[in-house]
């Protein structure tokens, strides 16, 4: 919520009907949750630059509040205020908002970069905790609010009172955070990174800048990964090699596998592979000094799995050929067929991605009562029937493309609606004009039913063709759509 | 429904069809009272079926015969023009075994039974809504039931021995449908099902599995197909049926599309021929009511009228009661209806005499002498001008109709005893059709189109009060929602179609049929939601069409109050009240109230529109107050009939009648008609209307919303009224009229039952207002008003209000000695320092603070004695949990023991944790709480502001101050005026005035004019907001709690409205300063805004907890009643 949508009259946790009453062109469009977590995990990521000790703190806020462990690295950026004015600048020079501060206790440095300027404190927490209100103290929603019933609102009246009559009241968590934030108590962050074993990582004392230099490494890091994760007996699906550039950008290459690998071979070639393609992107800028591989999409791959990645074998793992062959062409190059659940012949088998498959819907299966032919006209084609019979008896023959068939079979009609609610044309449901049919909306106004039908000709070649609107009801049309053999 | 069945009927012809074609008649239909399944109602199916040329229509819903008594209904106008036209009652089985449906007609009334018998066993075993069969229990009810089987074409073995077994238990009457399913092998599928219908040596019939009357309400079907599985129309893929023909096709298409099978169609009309079997059949016998001492029902009846009549004329009974006695006993012997008269005093005995509730019956039949003398009643129809001329119509042949109200909370026992009496095999509620309202049917639509949740309120907030028909596309865009896009058109278009489709069937509040036979011989039962209760299949409408008899055992809240009312003035006053007592009093002082509209609270003139009417009205007298309820109604409103009658009032000399015929109609009313007898007298009268087509008229109103409207009556009353000489405009308003009681129709027989509740609860609050506020106060929630304006209406007519107390207060409100209410009268209401004889205070019960218990309450009073010492005192004695006692101390019940909500609070918090030990069951036990003493505490005082916000919190009133006299001094500095200046201002003047938004009020009927009241600190100001000005500022009218309005005052006579022009929201001042901003709070860094560019997030964690604060604030506010 920035100070433009205040100042318009919007509120937090409004719901977007009032919101739009209030300022009627808003435009509002779904957060997406997904790209501002990746992207502050990027962020939280690319500090572990400033500080080994890198930590998200996430019980109040939704994405989290960043915590630098900065014990002994600030003289590197020459001195704490000059550090906490480097960082903050370079995040605000990005266009976003930052506050921070810098204190002796995580609580104290949380409450003074939500409630106060940016400042650097080392000695009397309390008398700077003072003024600042209980919200301060990372407390409970229901801590605060009973606190501010009472009357108690600022960190500094709480000072005063009896530590076994807060207590009582407010539970233990209040005096531990009162004394987490004044030092008393010392509070350990848990760094980000949990999963520091499965990465790896190289620094450069010169930047380096060419791609063929980027892959050498990647090589060289895969097969220090690789050796970590057959030690543990696991494999990975996704593989990320994060390139550190000097002017504080991250640029991240990642590569997906369609079933867990940890083969050092496979993974190089398919970054190789990918970076192909991103050739023209690729920007070293200044130079990278640090590059990390990391594995993510973790799980346990046994011993016996590694003989299906040998590719002498002759045993050619489809899997493998998918995924090699989608980061050198690209993911939509390699596709298969998937059943849709629809009515409409020509939509029910739709293409997907081999290595993005998705589950497949249970109701999609075809239906074995409806015949479909063998092949589909990627476009029906006109035909012409002459006398069929009405209202929906079989072509008796057809012109297709200028030539005479004669049917001496046919069976049909299957009758398919149109699906009527993809059409652009509203519907018209009520009133039909008197005098006329009462269905001639479902012709007419919504769209035109098909029938069809299997014909075999003299020759023995089954077609499957339909009539598109019904008789009596406007004008019909004949098509030929496909062929059973 | 778009479909009017009315004019419908009108243009309807039998249709031409070649003369060598077999007749059809459609055996397998599934109408929408399948819930969810059927796109079309039973009455489309009906009508579509005749004019297509069938010559019969089977309605057969799922395990469900709650869809016939419509479609017979429509049936009774149709055999006027299609004489040949049958229809035929089944019911589709569903079988929870697997077996197939099977498709059920009873051949007569036996058969009939036996299916009701078969569902209610189904249903009385399942949960509510559902119907659990297998095919085993057809059995025992096959007897006379034509049975067609609906083969499951994936289990052909099934098929097979289905069709085995019902041959075997009901030979010859068995038949296997064939439907042309269109999927491109029904040659080949008929002929299978022949060679299985042969080999099996059952015939084949010819279906077509109708789901919808006319292949366009496909769409209407698929929708509902998603609603029904909760997916949306873009997932929903084959579930859907392929195409649109499954509507009902005429008798050449089905013989052409079994030109292979004629004898499939031939079929249809032999079972046609074996059925012998019509709702009209129903033998409905009424309990006996015999007392078992050899007399009559009639005879008792007669008993018991007379003996009624001397208790009520003790001094004689005059001649004219005889008289109408006498005419009366005898119509109800004509019409056998003794034994109903005699259920409804039983009932009304058992309520007034073995349970002490307060009762009072009404409806046409009620306000008969016969019923006052039973007591069922306590308006003498004689007095008060009541002229009711034939309370039965003899023409219509009609049930009488008698509805009871009983107080709401103890309705329950009397419905208990008509359980007990009748048992649960004979009796049972009637069933209430919950049907698709505009945003149900809005928010289940735009979920079959995947509109977020956002577009869904945005679309339903669009109805506040209208109906989604009146969506205009200015109103759309104001919302944000586009109103060209495809999907919107189409989620509009399609919910509009499915307003008033069931949606499943519920129960009616209290209407009870009740049989001497069996009722699961007549209709089908099934189990309540609420257990001990059961519940038929069909609705009000249903069992008036079948002429079964119907009591109506309803709750009225204002019952409650004056039952609670009488007690108070027993118990604290010595005084014994009844009803009957204070009708014949007619205290003129209590109608000298009404004139100055000083009627919050009373019984249905309350409400803005009728206190307004009020002043201009002026009752006098009972009959006034008749016509003062029925006059605000959307029947004389749209009628224009109120101008009128107005004008008549003040000046009796133009009064005329539009004919000596008419006058007869019209006397009572000043030559203006007011009531729905009167419309319908004035069809007959007037128009030349047969009995049986004003029933007609009458019925097509009430279903006016289902069926869009009267069109062909129209024509023909207007014809009427001028082929006998009236004046034109007379005809228009009188069926405008017509068509307004078709919304919300008002008939005179209630009206005067309601007008003696106003009068009664007039009389209360003219005289006890102490007794008549706690009494309201204790039977909320109901009515206009919301406690805060009782309680303050109470102060204004001097009643001390004391807050609840630990020590003091009951559960409920009680009444303390106090002073003088007539000495402490507000200045506005000096005129009633006279008629107040208030010695009481209120002392307001525990039962106003939120989220306080009545378990808790009784345990707290139970152990309290002389009373509680300290906090620690009450929690070690009653053992109530901290959080309730919490509850207690933020609603500021600690009073009597000198604590302030914050040391309350203070002093509840310190109670767990640290000193445990005293819960220990040993110390409890030893009954010497280890008191160890705390140091004490000095809390930061509460400002005044927010203790007054916290009154609003706790108890949604504050008895310290209104919140807007803190404001006072800064809305003067803006020219805002009180409400009490208002009153001194004159008409046409500009003014600006502001206050708590109680109501916001838009009357069906005031073409949208929105009428708001607001409330400050000196009274109420009310507001009208003209429709053109509301949709410009709606979103400030419906978010603001504190509202400024600026606009002209009109004055006329006592009544003031200001008339709005432009609005302000002053929320957020009045909450800044409830949070105590000013007092002491910490202030918060601004800014760091050394560069432009990103906000910065400190001051937007400080929007944030403000945000915060002032949603808590903003909560304990009064958020004002809508009301439509």
């Amino acid at each position: 919520m920035d100070e433009a949508a205040a100042h318009a009259g919007l509120v937090l946790s409004q719901s977007l009907s009032d919101a739009r009453a209030i300022c009627p062109n808003l435009e509002a469009r779904e957060i997406d949750r997904g790209y501002i977590a990746q992207a502050f995990a990027d962020f939280a990521d690319w500090h572990s630059n400033a500080s080994p000790i890198v930590s998200v703190l996430t019980d109040q806020a939704e994405w989290g509040d960043l915590i630098l462990d900065i014990t002994g690295v600030s003289h590197l950026f020459g001195g704490e205020a000059r550090m906490l004015d480097r960082l903050m600048n370079r995040l605000a020079g990005l266009g976003i908002a930052v506050s921070g501060a810098i204190a002796p206790s995580v609580g104290a440095a949380w409450a003074l970069a939500h409630f106060a300027m940016p400042q650097v404190i080392e000695g009397d927490m309390e008398a700077v905790l003072a003024p600042l209100p209980v919200a301060g103290l990372r407390l409970e929603a229901a801590q605060i609010s009973a606190l501010n019933q009472l009357g108690l609102k600022r960190i500094g009246q709480l000072f005063d009172y009896d530590r076994r009559a807060l207590q009582a009241r407010f539970g233990a968590t209040l005096l531990l955070k009162l004394d987490q934030a004044r030092g008393f108590i010392e509070e350990r962050v848990t760094p980000r990174l949990p999963l520091a074993e499965y990465y790896t990582e190289r620094r450069f004392a010169e930047p380096i800048g060419l791609m063929d230099d980027v892959l050498m490494t990647a090589r060289d890091l895969s097969f220090q990964l690789s050796g970590r994760l057959e030690g543990e007996g696991l494999g990975a699906q996704s593989f990320h090699l994060f390139l550190y550039r000097v002017d504080h950008k991250v640029m991240t290459l990642s590569v997906n596998a369609s079933r867990a690998t940890r083969d050092a071979l496979h993974i190089t070639r398919l970054f190789t592979n990918r970076a192909e393609r991103l050739l023209g992107e690729y920007d070293a800028g200044f130079g990278i000094d640090m590059i990390r591989l990391a594995a993510s999409s973790v799980l346990p791959l046994g011993e016996t799995q590694i003989g299906v990645f040998d590719v002498r074998d002759g045993t050619a793992d489809l899997d493998q050929l998918y995924d090699r062959m989608a980061s050198r062409l690209g993911p939509l190059a390699i596709m298969r067929n998937k059943f849709v659940n629809t009515h409409i012949p020509e939509q029910a088998v739709k293409l997907e991605p081999a290595i993005a498959r998705t589950a497949d819907d249970p109701h999609a299966a075809p239906d074995p009562v409806l015949k479909r032919p063998l092949r589909l006209l990627p476009q029906p084609e006109p035909v012409t029937v002459a006398l069929a019979e009405v209202p929906d008896g079989p072509p008796p023959g057809m012109v297709w493309r200028r030539i005479n068939y004669r049917f001496v079979k046919a069976s049909g009609p299957e009758r398919v609606g149109v699906e009527w609610w993809s059409l652009e044309k509203p519907l018209v449901t009520s009133e039909a004009p008197e005098g006329e049919p009462a269905d001639i909306a479902i012709n007419d106004g919504i769209g035109l039913t098909r029938d069809y039908y299997i014909a075999e000709d003299e020759g023995g070649r089954r077609f499957w063709l339909f009539r598109e609107g019904l008789y009596g009801r406007g004008e019909q049309r004949w098509y030929l759509h496909g062929f059973f053999a | 429904m778009s479909q009017n069945v009315v004019s419908f009927l009108d243009y309807l012809k039998p249709p031409e069809i070649a003369p060598d074609t077999p007749p059809y008649a459609e055996l397998m239909t599934t109408s929408n009272f399948s819930f969810l399944r059927g796109g079309s109602s039973p009455e489309e199916m009906v009508i579509q079926a005749a004019a297509l040329g069938l010559n019969g229509l089977g309605l057969c819903d799922r395990n469900s015969f709650a869809g016939v008594v419509r479609a017979h209904t429509v049936m009774r106008d149709l055999k006027i023009k299609f004489p040949a036209f049958r229809y035929m009652v089944g019911t589709r089985l569903v079988f929870r075994d697997g077996s197939p449906d099977i498709i059920a007609y009873p051949t007569n009334l036996a058969a009939y039974s036996n299916l009701c018998q078969l569902l209610t066993a189904g249903n009385l075993r399942a949960p509510k809504g559902e119907c659990f069969l297998d095919l085993s229990d057809l059995d025992a009810y096959a007897e006379g039931n034509l049975f067609i089987i609906d083969a499951d074409e994936t289990d052909w073995p099934r098929a097979d021995a289905t069709l085995r077994h019902m041959r075997s238990i009901a030979p010859k009457r068995v038949w296997l449908a064939a439907a042309c399913r269109y999927h491109g092998d029904d040659r080949a599928r008929l002929n299978r099902l022949a060679a299985l219908a042969a080999d099996v040596r059952v015939p084949l019939l010819a279906v077509n599995d109708v789901l919808y009357h006319e292949p366009r309400r496909r769409v209407m079907q698929d929708t509902l197909t998603c609603i029904r599985e909760h997916l949306t129309i873009f997932e929903a893929g084959r579930r859907l049926e392929a195409n649109a023909e499954r509507h009902l096709k005429s008798p050449e298409e089905m013989a052409r599309l079994f030109r292979e099978h004629p004898r499939a169609i031939a079929e249809t009309q032999r079972i046609l021929g074996l059925i012998d079997f019509s709702l009209d059949e129903l033998e409905y016998n009424y309990p006996e009511e015999t007392t078992g001492n050899g007399e009559t029902a009639q005879q008792t009846l007669e008993r018991l009228t007379w003996e009624g009549a001397h208790k009520r004329y003790p001094g004689g009974i005059p001649q004219m009661v005889v008289d109408g006695v006498i005419n009366e006993l005898k119509l109800i012997e004509e019409m056998k209806y003794a034994a109903y008269f005699l259920t409804v005093h039983d009932i009304v005995r058992y309520a007034r005499y073995e349970c002490n509730i307060l009762c009072q019956g009404r409806g046409s039949a009620a306000n008969s002498m016969v019923c006052y003398c039973l007591e069922v009643t306590e308006v003498e129809p004689v007095t008060g001008n009541l002229v009711f001329g034939r309370f039965l119509s003899t023409e219509r042949n009609e049930p009488p109709d008698i509805d009871v109200d009983f107080e709401h909370e103890r309705r329950e026992e009397v419905m208990q005893y008509i359980y007990k009496k009748y048992g649960r095999r004979r009796a049972g509620l009637t069933a209430t059709v919950v049907t698709y309202r505009s945003k149900g049917a809005m928010r289940d639509v735009a979920k079959v189109f995947g509109l977020s949740t956002d577009t869904i309120d945005a679309l339903n907030s669009m109805s506040w009060s209208s109906y989604v028909r009146e969506a205009s596309p200015e109103r759309l865009s104001g919302l944000g929602v586009d109103p060209n896009d495809p999907t919107i058109i189409r989620v509009l278009e399609i919910s509009r179609e499915l307003m008033g489709f069931p949606r499943h069937l519920s129960q009616h509040v209290g209407g009870f049929i009740l049989t001497r036979d069996y009722l699961d011989h007549l209709v089908p039962i099934s189990n309540a939601a609420m257990d001990e209760r059961t519940v038929v299949e069909w609705d009000k409408a249903d069992i008036e069409s079948l002429k079964l008899l119907k009591v109506d055992v309803l709750a009225l809240g204002m019952l409650t109050c004056v039952r609670r009312a009488f007690e108070f003035m027993e118990s604290h006053y010595g005084q014994k009240l009844t009803l009957d007592g204070l009708m014949r009093e007619q205290d003129d002082r209590v109608y000298k109230m009404t004139h100055r509209a000083d009627t919050i609270g009373v019984f249905q003139i309350e409400s803005r529109a009728q206190m307004s009417m009020l002043p201009r009205l002026k009752p006098e007298k009972f009959y006034d107050l008749v016509i003062e309820v029925a006059i605000v109604r959307p029947g004389p409103i749209q009628g224009g009939m109120v101008h009128p009658y107005l004008k008549r009032r003040l000046n009796p000399e133009l009064v005329d009648y539009p004919s000596e015929k008419l006058k007869a109609v019209l006397v009572r009313t000043m030559g203006v008609p007011l009531f729905q007898e009167q419309a319908m007298q004035i069809a007959v009268v007037g128009a030349g209307f047969k009995p049986g087509e004003a029933d007609q008229l009458r019925r097509s109103m009430a279903t006016f919303k289902r069926t869009g409207g009267v069109g062909v009556f129209r024509d023909k009353f207007i014809a009427g009224m001028l082929g006998n000489g009236y004046d034109k405009s007379f005809a228009e308003a009188c069926f405008r009229q017509i068509e307004g009681f078709g919304s919300y129709g008002f008939p005179e027989s209630h009206a005067a039952s309601f007008a003696l509740l106003v009068y009664v609860s007039c009389w209360l609050k003219c005289h006890y207002p102490d007794v008549f506020a706690a009494a309201l106060l204790n039977s909320q929630p109901m009515g206009f008003y919301a406690p805060a304006q009782i309680v303050r209406d109470a102060e204004e007519h001097g009643v001390e209000i004391r807050r609840p107390d630990i020590n003091r207060s009951d559960y409920w409100n009680g009444l303390e000695d106090g002073p003088h209410a007539a000495e402490r009268v507000w200045e506005r209401h000096q005129e009633m320092r006279g008629d107040i004889r208030s010695t009481k205070a209120i002392r307001l019960g525990l039962h106003e603070i939120k989220g306080f218990k009545q378990a808790y309450a009784d345990l707290l009073i139970e152990r309290r004695s002389a009373g509680y010492g300290s906090v620690r005192d009450l929690w070690l004695r009653t053992g109530l949990p901290v959080p309730v006692l919490e509850v207690l101390a933020e609603a500021d019940a600690f009073g009597s023991l000198g604590l302030s909500r914050r040391e309350a609070l203070w002093a509840v918090r310190g109670l767990v944790g640290h000193d445990g030990a005293e819960t220990l069951p040993l110390f409890a036990s030893a009954g010497v709480p280890a008191l160890r003493q705390e140091n004490d505490v000095v809390l930061p005082l509460m400002p005044f502001s927010e203790d007054v916000i916290h009154d609003y919190r706790t108890l949604s009133f504050s008895l310290k101050a209104h919140p807007l006299s803190f404001m006072r001094k800064k809305l003067g500095s803006h020219g805002i005026i009180s409400a009490a200046e208002l009153n001194r201002g004159r008409d046409g003047q500009k003014v600006e005035v502001a206050g708590l938004v109680l109501v916001r009020q838009r009357p069906g009927t005031a073409s949208g004019i929105v009428f708001s009241t607001l409330e400050d600190e000196t009274g109420i100001a009310n507001i009208v907001i003209w429709n053109k000005v509301f949709e410009t500022h709606r979103a400030i009218i419906l978010r603001s709690r504190l509202l400024a309005v600026r606009g002209r005052l009109q004055v006329e006579g006592l009544v003031v409205h200001v008339v709005a022009e432009s609005f302000t929201d002053f929320t957020g001042d009045l909450i800044a300063l409830a949070n105590g901003k000013s007092i002491g709070d910490a202030v918060i860094a601004r800014g760091y805004e050394g560069k432009s560019g990103p906000p910065d997030p400190r001051r937007l964690a400080e929007i944030k907890s403000t945000q915060d604060n002032d949603r808590a604030a903003r909560a304990a506010l009064p958020g004002g009643r809508n009301f439509h």
